[in-house]
């Protein structure tokens, strides 16, 4: 024990310094894993941000794909029932026109009633 | 008559639109023709054909304004729900943005409040005075 105070004694500067030294390394050590952390901070924030955006723009894209592919068949089947009305329209004017032209051969007064009602012609004998 | 033109002829009877199957003609009479008038002389099929024409035009019309009405209505319905796709994707961006700036803050302010504990001029006149203290006294010690 005396051993030891005396060495104490002797050296109280050295280990002053030493314990000094000591002190202010692990501060700087401290304050050097504070920067490393706030920068690891930094960068897992940015990378989950990166991510998460990324995600955000693919499914925009994919829902703008999905909103166009919808419009699409819409649009096709309007066209399909748009032609299937003009192709039927076609039948019943020829039929009509087939019609009209057996009237003007089985009843004429009722073709002059039809021409006059529609063009609002006047029919001269 | 052979059996075959008896056929034809009997196919003609049965269905004398056969015989209307022309585009339609018409002729131009002066005056002083055997009409009181100078006039335009359609036959029964461009007649029956204008009048068909007349008679279907209106709902023709209705029916293509309806179709383009429609077509414009589709065109329309997918700008705005394109728009509607980029606003909530853009608030979600947006929420992304917050929120991660938020927990990085939050986690640079626990750094910042860590750091504040350890007051370094405190610790150093603290360190250099327990140097002073241990010396002092060891020094105290080891002269008894």
């Amino acid at each position: 024990m005396e051993t030891l105070l005396s060495i104490l004694g002797k050296y109280w500067k050295e280990i002053a310094i030493a314990c000094l030294l000591f002190a202010v390394s692990f501060l700087w050590w401290q304050d050097h894993k504070s920067l490393v952390n706030a920068y690891d901070a930094s960068v897992e924030s940015y990378e989950v941000r990166i991510k998460e955006l990324k995600e955000s723009y693919k499914r925009e894209t994919e829902r703008k794909e999905e909103a166009l592919e919808e419009y699409k068949e819409k649009v096709e089947a309007l066209e399909d029932e748009y032609s299937e009305y003009r192709n039927s329209i076609v039948e019943i004017k020829a039929e009509r026109v087939n019609e009209l032209v057996r009237l003007r051969q089985e009843n004429p007064q009722q073709l002059i009633s039809e021409i006059e009602e529609n063009f609002h012609f006047e029919y001269v004998e | 008559m052979s059996m075959l033109s008896k056929l034809l002829f009997l196919i003609c009877l049965v269905y004398p639109t056969n015989a209307h199957a022309g585009e339609g003609r018409f002729t131009l009479i002066p005056k002083g023709a055997p009409v009181p008038f100078e006039a335009t002389c359609f036959d029964t099929e461009a007649t029956a054909k204008l009048l068909t024409w007349k008679e279907f035009l209106k709902e023709e019309e209705r029916k293509q304004c309806d179709f383009e009405k429609r077509n414009i209505s589709l065109d329309y319905d997918l700008v705005i729900e394109n728009i509607q796709i980029t606003l909530d994707e853009t608030k979600v961006r947006y929420q992304i943005e917050i929120d991660t700036r938020d927990k990085e803050l939050e986690e640079l302010r626990d750094i910042i409040k860590k750091n504040k504990k350890l007051n370094i001029p405190v610790v150093v006149a603290t360190s250099v005075a327990v140097g002073f203290g241990i010396g002092f006294g060891t020094y105290h010690f080891a002269s008894k």
